[in-house]
Order: C-alpha cells, then sequence, then structure tokens
C-alpha cells in the first residue's frame, strides 16, 4: 500500500564516511591569481578569523571574533541582537547592522574587537541586518526599510569619512534582506524578501498575499536598476531572503516559503544574469525536511558548491554550482551560520554554540572540540575574515 | 512578542509557526547547570521510547485499526446501521484519544511522507478538508480510491479530520448508507489511517537503535544529550502549540471575538477532551511513569532538583483543576463570559507551565533551540 520507508537516509550522514555521491562534484580548484574572491567577504591570504553574532545565557547579545579552530579571541557587547556581520576587504574592520527591524549600526575593528563606530540609521528607516562592502572596502551598502513607505533602500556609507552617509537608492522592491557585490565590482546584487513590516508591530508579516519577492542587479555608482528577476506567481509566497555569489557571478539563492505548510516547493535556486531564477528542488523526503525555510547559503571558496542551511529540519545541504545538482545533506541541530574553509570546505555553527567544519571532499562534518561546552548561541550567520 | 502580552495580536501572527515553535525570550534563562550524566540521559532517552513513546504508537495503531474495521461494517449494510454507526462514531473516539496522547511528538517517522500533516490536518484556515473532501466525491470515482490514486490526494484528506466529518457531520447512519461512495472514502481514509500508524509504530523499533547507542558510526544523534532534547522538545515544546491552536486562536483578541469553529474536534464535542488528553500524557511523559505512585521514577521529574519538580508538579496539577472546571463541550463554554474566562485563565497557565520547564531544562544544559526557533 505504501512505499516502503528507509527513516534514516539522510538522518544517517552525520557520522557517515564518503557515500559515493561525489562524483559529481569538481576536484579543487587552485586559483593561483587572488582576484577579489566576493564570497562572504573573503581577499588575501592574510590570518583568518571568523565573525559572527551570537548570544549568551544571559541573553545578551554579542559580536564574536574567533580563530579557525573556533576559540574566542574578542567579543564586543551589542545592544540588541545582531545578524550578519559585513567584513571589509581592505583593512581590519567589521560591521554589524541590527537585525531586523534595527536600529544601530556598529563598526568594530576586527584584529582587537573595539568599537569603532556606532550609528543609527537615519530617521524613519530601520536595518534589515545585513550589509556588504565594496572590494576597495570605501564604501557600506546596507538594506534598509523606510518605514512609511515600505520601500527597500541601500544606504551608501563612507568608510573613509566616518560612514557619513554618501548615498540612497531604492532596493526596488519590498523588504531587502541579503547583499552581495557582484565580482564585477560594480553591481550590487540585492535579495528583495517582498514581506512588508512595520516597526510598530514588531515582526508581524504585513502582506503575506501580495508579496512579490525578486533578485534585483543595481549599480553600486549609480544606483541605476540593471535587472530585476522574479519567480513565477505561483511562487510569489517564496521569500528570497539569503544569496551569494561565486566569481563567475553566480548567485545561489535560499529561500523561505509563507504559503501553505504543505504545499511542496523550491527552497533554493541559482542565477546567472540575464537568465531566469533557476529553481531547485532537494529529494523529496529532503525538501520536505526543510520545513519550508532556509537561514543561511554560502559558496565555497573555490565557488564549484554552495551550502544551505535549513535550522527548522536541522539539515545541511550541499549543491554543486557547476549545474544546481543535489550533492548530498548531513543533519546538524540548529545549524544556520555557514562560511568557506578552505579551498573547498565550509564552515557551520549552530545555536548550541558549536563549529562543525566539512572539508576532504565534503564527505564529514566534524565538530570542532574547543567549542562543545559553549553556553550561548551562534546567531544566524558567520562571515571569514583575512585580518 | 508573543511571550509578553497573550492578546496583543491578532491571532494570524500567534499562528507563524505552528509545531516548529517560535520565539521564546527564556531560552537560557538560568544559567547555573545542574550535571546530568550520559548514563542517566541515555536510561531517560531509552525509557521514554519503551514506555511512551512506542506504546503510544502501537495504541494509535490498535485503534485505528479498529476504526477501519468499524467504517468497513458500517459500509455493509448492517442490519443495525444506527449501532454500527455508533460503534464506528466510538471508534472514531478511541482513535482520537490515542492520537492526541502521541501529537506531541513531531519527529522522527511521523514526519515522513507528510504524515504528521496527513494523520490531523489542523488548524485547517483554508478549508482544504471540506473542498478536498467535496471534490474525491464528487467525482464518484472508485479508481480515485485505487491505491495509486489516493497516494497522490490531498493530505488534508488522508486523516482524522476528514474521518470526523463522514461520521459527525451526518444526522444518522442512513444518510451515510444512502451514499455508498461515502462510505467508500470512509473506509479508504481509515485504511490509509491505520496503515501510517502502523508503520510508524514499526518504524519506531527501527528509531530505538539510535537512542540506544549514540556512538555508533551511523547515530541519528551526536550524543545522548542530543537524543534527549528530541524527547524533550516533545514535553515543551507543545504546551505552546496547544495554547496557541487549541486556545489563543479560537478565543480571538477579546470576548465577542471568539470562533468556536476553530477549536479543534468541534464537530465530534471532543474539543476540551483533546486538551486533558495532552496535559495527562506530557504529565506521564514529565514523571517517566502513568501514575504517580509508581516507585520507579525515571522521568524528567527524576533529574531535577526538588524545588523545581515540585513547583512543575503543581503547575501541571492546577491545569488540571482548570480543566476539569470547565464544562464541555468546550465549543458552548467558548460562548459564555465565565467560559471564556476560564479559558484564558488556562492559556496563562499553560505559558506559566511551559516558562518552567523551558527553565528547568536550560538548567540541566539541555537548549531546545536558537535559530530553529526564531530566524530571519
Amino acid at each position: 500500500m505504501m512505499r516502503e520507508i528507509k527513516l534514516t537516509r539522510r538522518e544517517l550522514c552525520l557520522k557517515m564516511g564518503i557515500l559515493g555521491l561525489m562524483a559529481g562534484l569538481p576536484l579543487p580548484v587552485f586559483a593561483n591569481n587572488l582576484s577579489p574572491a566576493p564570497s562572504k567577504g573573503q581577499t588575501g591570504d592574510a590570518p583568518l578569523s571568523y565573525v559572527s553574532a551570537m548570544t549568551d545565557q544571559h541573553n545578551q547579545h554579542w559580536l564574536a571574533i574567533i580563530d579557525t579552530h573556533g576559540e574566542l579571541l574578542h567579543k564586543l557587547a551589542l545592544p540588541e541582537r545582531a545578524h550578519q556581520i559585513a567584513v571589509n576587504p581592505a583593512k581590519p574592520e567589521v560591521a554589524v547592522a541590527a537585525r531586523r527591524p534595527g536600529t544601530y549600526l556598529v563598526i568594530a575593528n576586527s584584529l582587537t574587537g573595539e568599537q569603532l563606530y556606532s550609528l543609527e540609521p537615519v530617521p524613519g528607516h530601520h536595518f534589515y541586518g545585513h550589509a556588504a562592502y565594496s572590494f576597495d572596502g570605501r564604501f557600506l551598502y546596507t538594506t534598509e526599510n523606510h518605514i512609511e513607505s515600505g520601500e527597500g533602500r541601500i544606504f551608501v556609507r563612507d568608510a573613509q569619512e566616518h560612514y557619513e552617509i554618501q548615498n540612497v537608492f531604492p532596493s526596488y522592491g519590498i523588504g531587502p534582506h541579503e547583499l552581495r557585490v557582484h565580482p564585477d565590482g560594480e553591481t550590487l546584487v540585492v535579495a528583495n524578501g517582498g514581506i512588508l513590516t512595520h516597526p510598530e508591530q514588531g515582526r508581524e508579516k504585513l502582506n503575506l498575499n501580495t508579496m512579490a519577492p525578486s533578485l534585483v542587479y543595481i549599480s553600486r555608482e549609480t544606483g541605476k536598476l540593471l535587472e530585476k528577476q522574479e519567480l513565477p506567481e505561483e511562487w510569489h509566497q517564496l521569500s528570497i531572503r539569503h544569496i551569494d555569489i561565486n566569481q563567475q557571478g553566480l548567485v545561489a539563492i535560499a529561500m523561505q516559503y509563507q504559503g501553505d505548510p504543505i504545499d511542496s516547493v523550491p527552497l533554493i535556486a541559482r542565477h546567472n544574469r540575464g537568465s531566469a531564477i533557476h529553481t531547485l528542488m532537494a529529494p523529496d523526503e529532503i525538501n520536505a525536511g526543510m520545513q519550508n525555510y532556509c537561514g543561511s547559503v554560502c559558496f565555497n571558496r573555490s565557488g564549484s558548491a554552495f551550502a544551505v542551511t535549513a535550522p527548522r529540519g536541522n539539515l545541511i545541504s550541499l549543491w554543486d554550482a557547476s549545474d544546481g545538482t543535489f550533492i548530498k545533506d548531513f543533519r546538524c541541530r540548529d545549524v544556520c551560520g555557514i562560511s568557506q574553509y578552505g579551498q573547498e570546505g565550509f564552515m557551520f555553527s549552530n545555536g548550541l554554540g558549536k563549529l562543525y567544519r566539512l572539508e576532504n571532499g565534503l564527505a564529514q562534518l566534524n565538530m570542532l572540540e574547543s567549542n562543545t561546552n559553549a553556553s550561548f548561541a551562534w546567531d544566524n550567520h558567520m562571515s571569514l575574515v583575512h585580518a | 512578542m508573543k511571550t509578553q502580552c497573550l492578546f496583543s495580536q491578532s491571532s494570524e501572527s500567534l499562528l507563524r509557526s505552528v509545531w516548529a515553535g517560535t520565539l521564546s525570550l527564556m531560552l537560557f534563562a538560568i544559567p547555573q547547570v545542574q550535571a546530568v550524566t550520559s548514563d542517566q540521559w541515555k536510561q531517560f532517552n531509552l525509557n521514554t521510547v519503551d514506555h511512551y513513546v512506542i506504546p503510544g504508537y502501537q495504541a494509535l495503531s490498535k485503534e485505528s485499526e479498529q476504526l477501519l474495521q468499524a467504517s468497513k461494517a458500517l459500509c455493509a449494510k448492517p442490519d443495525k446501521p444506527t449501532e454500527a454507526l455508533q460503534n464506528a462514531r466510538t471508534a472514531f473516539h478511541n482513535t482520537m484519544d490515542a492520537w492526541q496522547r502521541i501529537q506531541n511528538i513531531q519527529f522522527g517517522p511521523i514526519q515522513i511522507l507528510m504524515r504528521n500533516h496527513s494523520m490531523q490536518f489542523w488548524p485547517d484556515k483554508k478549508n482544504h478538508v471540506a473542498k478536498h473532501l467535496a471534490q474525491l466525491i464528487s467525482s464518484q470515482d472508485p479508481q480515485a480510491l485505487s491505491d495509486e490514486e489516493f497516494h497522490k490526494a490531498s493530505v488534508s484528506i488522508k486523516g482524522l479530520p476528514a474521518i470526523e466529518r463522514l461520521l459527525f457531520d451526518i444526522e444518522d447512519a442512513k444518510a451515510l448508507l444512502k451514499r455508498e461512495f461515502d462510505c467508500q472514502v470512509l473506509v479508504r481514509i481509515s485504511a490509509y489511517t491505520a496503515q501510517s500508524a502502523a508503520d510508524i509504530a514499526r518504524e519506531w523499533q527501527d528509531m530505538k537503535q539510535h537512542y540506544s547507542n549514540t556512538q555508533a558510526e551511523d547515530s541519528y544523534f551526536e550524543d545522548d544529550i542530543d537524543a534527549a532534547t528530541s524527547l524533550l522538545k516533545t514535553l515543551v515544546e507543545p504546551l505552546e502549540v496547544i495554547r496557541d491552536l487549541k486556545l489563543v486562536r479560537p478565543l480571538g483578541s477579546a470576548y465577542g471575538q471568539q470562533k468556536a469553529s476553530r477549536l479543534e474536534s468541534w464537530r465530534s464535542e471532543r474539543s476540551l477532551r483533546n486538551i486533558q488528553i495532552n496535559i495527562d500524557s506530557l504529565y506521564q511523559l514529565y514523571t517517566g511513569s502513568k501514575s504517580d505512585d509508581t516507585a520507579e521514577k525515571r522521568g524528567l521529574s527524576a533529574l531535577l532538583d526538588t524545588q523545581t519538580d515540585m513547583a512543575i508538579k503543581q503547575q501541571f496539577s492546577q491545569i488540571k483543576q482548570q480543566l476539569t472546571a470547565i464544562p464541555a463541550p468546550l465549543a458552548t463554554a467558548i460562548e459564555t463570559e465565565t467560559g471564556y474566562k476560564s479559558l484564558v485563565t488556562l492559556a496563562e497557565s499553560l505559558k506559566a507551565l511551559h516558562g518552567l520547564l523551558e527553565n528547568a531544562v536550560a538548567k540541566l544544559d539541555v537548549h531546545l533551540g536558537f535559530n530553529s526557533r526564531d530566524g530571519d
């Protein structure tokens, strides 16, 4: 009557060795020329560290700077919960935009953890928790909400002039969330999540029936809209929230579905300039296991694969960048933050204060021992810093 | 946010995240940690799986099989149709009783093939059950009931709410028997439910292996505390769900705004009974034994300090008393001012119990989730 179920097909992956699924994955590509690598803010070959927001057992929020073994190097107290940390590629500086509806922008030294600036949004605006620097480190771009109109804005601040606002332009959509700089160095790629919120109603979603998420490409110089992509109408409740981009300009997209929980919809997509968004379906059980919610997406350093976390489903999925093939998945409790490790690997963080490394042909997920007793939670996103 | 004020927002916002759980401001409320050894967690895990989870699914399997037999008997043109209908309704109640005892378990085999949705599609905000059931019935197509075709049907009509409609929306047995195809639909859904329950009960035997040895190469869990967390979630998180979905949503924003049709199982007039069973079951999970006087206690209760344990038991006891005082059916009680108030009080008590349990597990260094509960 019902087909036989292999209960532990994906669940078993956690401690398993190579599953023979790696055939589709390209071998490591060693980049000789270190052109600006736009993924999650990394360049050059300096000592590495990772930055992430965290919340401790007293509900105090922090910016944490850790080494590659997960040992805490510095921490800086934050007034409210943070979200993603943007890394300045040109100097040891990071930007912490408060989580939506956020009201602070903290700039810190990534070598010492010292606070350099604490800024507020222009009246009538709030942050969405995401920011990105230009490759030369001069400008910081933040996604913000113009509260009265509900329209998304991109603010441009000058890192050489105490982060004074230099420009502002539309995000060409509602609820802009993550943004990245395209490898051409001139184009911003912005995920307009499509969800309207108002600070007076907290994080309440006000337009689920009419939401229209989009992926847009904007000139960072002029603010002009260069390209706008939307999903087919039937998926208008699929919020395009988190993105990453590799050296070839391929955008990986992680989405959150606001429709009926029983609908089976793609939650991951990829996009190349000039074409339609290519949605990707994980195998049924895994797609359903994601519980309609992806939290973060990140390419590995070579750009050959990307990882997506689904914290509600406690799972990580890996995807081949070249054609969007599903590679494999791992169970990992409360996982959300992703960053790069080495050329091909990844680092993951979870709400139990644990860090995991995925390397050696992406076969095995290993927990870093140093942090096993951490009594705090890593927040949604993690970034790699080349000091 | 929702933990701050019970009725400050539209019920929609309270339901944003159903079984997934939502933000709790008490994630790490109590810093001091008590040591529970790996062996103690393992004992807790195995006891819970052996004496709570598996028997719970076995009971569901047994009762749903009875429901299938009763449905078949009803549709087989019985000599005493009224009695046959009564038998089927009783079998439905027994099945729903069994389901309510393990409704809190939302991981493992129940998650596969959308069984968590198919077993009980509820709340049904968009009226899927009525729409899809009407569609199926109007087709009058026996082929639609074949294994292959029915497998493709909407999950909303594969479980208990659809059966409830067929058995309780009718005046008497004759009404159902006159429409032969409706009766075949009833049998088909009952068969699906019984099969799912049997499969889940069987698959839990495999799942148990993962609790027996978390250090195995292919273990589902990282360690014994990870395994324990999966079970402790089924104790703590359902209290929010019961409060939000079974009480707050039907209550609406204020007296006068209540909607009885949002109550769970209102057609079979068992909304209150469901909550009573939920609480009794959670208490059993908490203590690790069916009754207080069982000598061997192997639940969370035994791992806590006496003061915390007493506070939690007292809160359980208060909730049970409150439940006893509310007159059934809830659909009637919710319309009266006194009844409404008592349900608001009950919702507050559930919230308090949730807080106590959340603090208690935090003391044992168990983290129920951070990114999974409140992301962006």
